[in-house]
């Protein structure tokens, strides 16, 4: 049963490595043959057993018989021997035939001398007669067929210790004689036997060996001739032997057991063989599926990569068109159009313009999916970005009525190194659904630097569960929050608290061990108050084409896609994004996003080209800010401070004026007053009755100091409500939420009444008149292979008043300057094929200096006089300016070059410099040059 | 009427520039191109747009023919003809295609094929754009200088009488 388990597991070890269907019904076949092996040894072996067992019992039974026939063979034979010593035999011998049922007959030969003969033959009555004389009558029972013995004792009278032969004739008294019927003899014993029917027993008499007596049984064939038994007999004759020979009348039965075993153990094994072979079909199978859906998995994922590069392509093919759709509509509505053609032609165009946001859309996640979205890493101002996005949505905000802010901590450096494009498309997503979903209250967002952030936020969390947990309930109903508008926001982190800490924290935390590091993580948190998102749809909000649900879509319009390229778009940026939302009470998703630093110096450099220059002239000025809530006013401070102004906040106008009085009492400290108050609407609203009047009164106060400026901050305001602001004392301006440093800026300017400084136009000396003047008459030459570039040249120049002759390559450049020319500058290209333009000048050098050896050597002619050395400026002309390029210029002996295409400044600089370095070339022209500028 | 079309035609022309330097098909070199026009050269900005759609159509097809032959093309040379084109775009300020020019020439000196044919794809697909948009900013022109021509006579038929 092992040797089968392991041939089993054999077989599906098998089944594992080749996994052919062929294979495995070979094993199959294999398996069943040697189960019909090993059943046909164990049929063998037990054969075998039985007729080991069979023969056993042959031989036990034969033996038995030998030995019975042979007892009562001797059992008899003592009988007579017994007789032999009686004196009345013939009675006794009557009287015990029945103890003899084997001896036919028993006589007695009685010796009778002749001296007794007479008296004998009277005591008996009948004479002596020999055997010869009268031959005994054939007996019936010498008539049947059976062999026999016939024992013959002789009977003595009394004998002598070691009787001689002599002695023992005389001392005879007689023979006594029995004979045996052997056949009977055996019959009788065997009838005696048990089983005797089983087996056919022969008795035969070898003494000549070759001719074997059968003294008992048949001569026949019949019987199991395969198995047979001889057993010796002795029958006390020493000059006879015989054998009884024993074998089974029938010829061996098959036994049952010996059959059905190993038909057992075949089935037994050729099922647990079929099987092995179906579970490894099963194997087979299931490797086939497998590979099969790896197959389509691979194709299904190519499928995948081909669509998103099919969109990407086709989105590109498709943008060019509409962006042409787009521009002809809006050429078509500055036309004259019929209220209706404009009306259709507006829709049009603003269909076209959802078109086209959609597929820019598409187009960047196919492009993402696709790999292909790389970002640029170019140095940018986050917090310009911020204003940007902001300005876009400030009229959408402000006619809801909606708060927009923006707050970027003081940590977070000025100038990074990103992609500002994504980023502010991830912004201007945020917002975007920010603004699409809110109704009232606000949208914040804030900046921060992502580390320190977090710990707060976590530090943060862990005292809200143990400490406040039971408290907050309670107050939640009533309590103003500390958000932005007041309204309740979906994520805590972003109260004051936090936010007070956060910023604290930024105080306090060492600058350096952030500085050090070469990137900056910026948590972006962008909170508003809409209607949040639905719980069970929170899951799938950064699945493209998904919306909370189907009414989503209706309401607010839109596809779904942005969030999750936002998504996509902060993960290539090396960030995360999530939301906590809370329906109808709003969401707030925060990300963040990883930059570069920049270097110092590219700092300083990039910030001047970047920022959008806000005025520098409010550096040093005080501002007070009125702001109940104390994240808005950190929000107003913030882009306060962004124009250098300093700026205090303050709860309330009382406090203000509480505030100001007591500046009042230290001016002669020299401490400086604020120069403006910025006042919440809110609060101002809310502090109407006191703060009214001492706006008004202050006036009245007798404060002979300056008043600083007072300006009011509103989302929105009503005409009533600017008439009421304008009685209360904010004669001075409003500013409109949301706030943008520039904004504030533009309208700080108007109330201070700080002026632009002028911006004197540059004055441009030279201009066209100068370079007209510097070439006017001038014959030059204009060498370039490419033809557009020569007219374009060629009509630059000739615009100059020059004098223009073109040349396509340097060897007709060279054949126009052979000596003498009349040429008095030359514009060489320098990519050229054959020779290129340092070639050319090369060669041009060449001719020169042999022609000056030549004048020098004193062969002057007259007509050669008008120059004293050969020398022609060449200008080289080349797209790419780049320095090493122009070194190469200087060494082929150019003069200078011109970057192409021609920019009016630059070519004036580079002929003046020219021009002017040698003004003795030519004094005629030049001075005629001089006059006519 | 007609002056009022002349106006108009000017103000379309205007806008389709616009347009076009909104899409970054041009750039400021054409309006200094435009700005060597003047009386002594009347038609100074279609001479050298017209020697530029020559040329360049030369080297687009020279360019198509040397990126068709599949077992060997002549990167060498392709770089020369981009060079030439890139020159001759910049000089009248398309300057889409010679960004694309660009892009086809950083192509073709990695030796990129795929890239080649897909750059070349671009290119003629901008330089058509190119070419439509300033023949049809030539037509236009073109109508304008015709109905200022036209004007005289109409200005001048009252006064015959």
């Amino acid at each position: 049963m092992v040797a089968v388990r392991v041939n089993e597991q054999l077989g599906t070890k098998k089944n594992f490595s080749f996994i052919h269907k062929a294979s495995n019904l070979r094993i199959l076949g294999c398996w069943i043959v040697l189960m019909l092996l090993i059943s046909s040894k164990v049929y063998d072996n037990m054969n075998d057993e039985q007729k080991v067992r069979r023969k056993e019992v042959l031989v036990s039974m034969c033996d038995q018989r030998a030995r019975m026939l042979q007892d009562q063979f001797s059992v008899s034979v003592n009988h007579v021997h017994a007789l032999a010593i009686l004196e009345t035999f013939a009675e006794y011998t009557a009287r015990t035939a029945f103890e003899r049922p084997l001896l036919s007959g028993v006589a007695y030969a009685q010796r009778i001398l002749l001296s007794e003969r007479e008296e004998f033959e009277r005591q008996h009555g009948w004479t002596i007669r020999t055997m010869e004389k009268e031959p005994s009558p054939i007996r019936d029972e010498l008539l049947n067929s059976h062999l026999g013995v016939v024992l013959t004792f002789p009977v003595y009278n009394s004998l002598p210790l070691n009787p001689t032969v002599n002695e023992r004739i005389e001392a005879t008294a007689g023979y006594l004689g029995g004979a045996f019927d052997v056949e009977s003899l055996v019959e009788n014993l065997l009838g005696q036997l048990a089983g005797n029917q089983a087996i056919v027993v022969n008795v035969y008499d070898i003494t000549n060996s070759s001719d074997p007596l059968i003294m008992y049984g048949h001569h026949s064939q019949d019987g199991d001739m395969s198995l047979k038994h001889v057993s010796k007999l002795d029958f006390g004759d020493p000059f006879r032997k015989h054998e009884m020979i024993c074998r089974y009348l029938q010829k061996a039965p098959t036994s049952g057991i010996a059959i059905q075993t190993p038909v057992f153990i075949f089935l037994i094994g050729s099922l647990i063989g079929y099987m092995a072979y179906g579970a490894g079909i099963h194997i087979v199978k299931v490797e086939d599926d497998f590979n099969k859906m790896q197959e389509l998995k691979v194709q299904a994922e190519a499928a995948d990569v081909a669509k998103s590069q099919f969109l990407a392509t086709v989105s590109h093919e498709i943008r060019t068109p509409m962006n042409g759709i787009l521009g002809m509509l809006q050429l078509l509505l500055d036309t004259e159009l019929s209220s209706t053609q404009r009306d259709y032609a507006q829709t049009a165009q603003g269909c076209g313009e959802a078109l086209i946001t959609l597929i820019n859309e598409v187009l960047d996640r196919a492009k993402i999916e696709a790999g292909k979205l790389e970002l640029e890493a170019v140095p940018f101002d986050l917090r310009s970005i911020l204003d940007d996005v902001l300005s876009l949505f400030s009229e959408k905000s402000r006619q809801k009525g909606v708060e927009l802010a923006v707050f970027v901590s003081d940590k977070v450096p000025e100038i990074v190194m990103g992609d500002p494009g994504r980023f502010r498309q991830v912004i201007i997503n945020l917002v975007g659904n920010s603004v699409k979903f809110t109704e009232e209250g606000h949208i914040f967002v804030q900046v921060h630097l992502a580390e320190p952030a977090k710990s707060v936020m976590d530090v943060k969390t862990e005292t809200f569960l143990n400490g406040e947990s039971e408290g907050i309930p309670k107050s939640c109903a009533a309590r103003q929050f500390n958000t932005l508008s007041g309204k309740q926001a979906a994520d805590d982190r972003s109260s004051w608290e936090t936010f007070k800490h956060l910023d604290d924290e930024f105080l306090y935390d060492a600058s350096s061990n952030t500085m050090n590091d070469k990137n900056v993580t910026l948590m972006v948190c962008v909170e508003d108050t809409g209607i949040g998102i639905p719980e069970q749809a929170q899951k799938r909000v950064f699945t493209p084409f998904m919306q909370a649900d189907s009414s989503t879509s209706r309401n607010y319009g839109g596809t779904g896609i942005g969030l999750s390229i936002s998504k996509c778009l902060v993960e290539l940026m090396g960030g995360h994004m999530n939301f906590t939302s809370r329906p109808q009470i709003g969401s707030t998703f925060s990300f963040t996003v990883e930059f570069q630093r920049c270097e110092k110096s590219a700092v300083i450099s990039a910030k001047k080209s970047l920022s959008d220059d806000l005025p520098t002239e409010f550096k040093g000025l005080k501002a007070l800010v009125v702001d109940g809530k104390p994240v808005r006013a950190a929000v107003t401070r913030y882009h306060l401070k962004r124009l250098g102004i300093q700026a205090e906040a303050v709860s309330s106008i009382r406090t203000a004026l509480a505030l100001y009085a007591k500046y009042g009492s230290l001016i002669s400290n020299n401490e400086k007053l604020p120069d403006m108050f910025l006042v919440e609407k809110d609060s101002w609203i809310s502090g109407k009755e006191d703060g009214i009047m001492h706006l008004s009164n202050w006036g009245q106060n007798g404060h002979s100091y300056k008043l600083p400026k007072m300006i009011l901050l509103a989302t929105n305001i009503t005409i009533a409500e600017s008439d009421k602001a304008n009685a209360a004392g904010f004669a001075d301006t409003v500013i409109m939420k949301p706030l943008r440093s520039s904004m504030v800026a533009a309208c700080l300017k108007q109330v201070l009444g700080i002026g632009r400084k002028i911006q004197h136009g540059r004055n441009v000396p030279n201009g066209s008149n100068g370079l007209r003047g510097l070439l006017c008459g001038k014959k030059i030459l204009v060498v370039d292979d490419n033809l557009v570039n020569r007219r374009v040249a060629a009509g630059a120049l000739k615009k100059f008043g020059a004098d223009v002759q073109c040349a396509e390559s340097g060897q007709e450049a060279l054949k126009w300057l052979q000596i003498p020319h009349d040429f008095d500058a030359c514009f060489m290209d320098i990519q050229m094929p054959e020779m290129d333009g340092f070639e050319a000048t090369r060669l041009i050098r060449e001719m020169e200096s042999k022609a000056n050896v030549q004048i020098n050597g004193g062969f002057i002619k007259e007509g050669t006089t008008r120059k004293s050395e050969w020398h022609m400026p060449i200008l080289a002309m080349t797209a790419d300016v780049i320095h090493a390029t122009l070194d190469e210029c200087l060494k082929c002996g150019m003069d200078g070059y011109v970057s192409k295409p021609f920019q009016e400044k630059s070519l004036y600089q580079a002929v003046a410099k020219f021009f002017e370095s040698k003004p003795v070339s030519n004094p005629d022209q030049l001075s005629e040059s001089w006059r006519t500028e | 009427m007609l002056g009022l079309s002349v106006d108009r035609l000017r103000a379309d022309m205007n806008r389709l520039l616009a347009l076009l330097f909104h899409q970054g098909v041009l750039d400021e070199q054409f309006l200094q191109l435009q700005q060597l026009q003047d009386e002594s050269s009347p038609n100074f900005v279609s001479e050298v747009v017209n020697i530029y759609f020559h040329e360049s159509e030369k080297l687009l097809r020279n360019l198509r023919g040397l990126l068709v032959d599949k077992e060997f093309s002549d990167y060498k040379k392709m770089g020369i003809h981009l060079n030439q084109f890139m020159g001759s775009s910049s000089s009248i300020g398309a300057q889409r295609v010679r960004n694309v020019c660009v892009a086809f020439r950083a192509a073709s000196e990695q030796n990129n094929r795929a890239g080649c044919l897909r750059a070349l794809e671009l290119l003629e697909y901008e330089y058509c754009y190119l070419k439509n948009k300033l023949h049809e900013l030539f037509q236009i022109e073109q109508q304008r200088i015709l109905a200022a021509g036209v004007r005289y006579p109409q200005q001048q038929q009252p006064n015959n009488p």
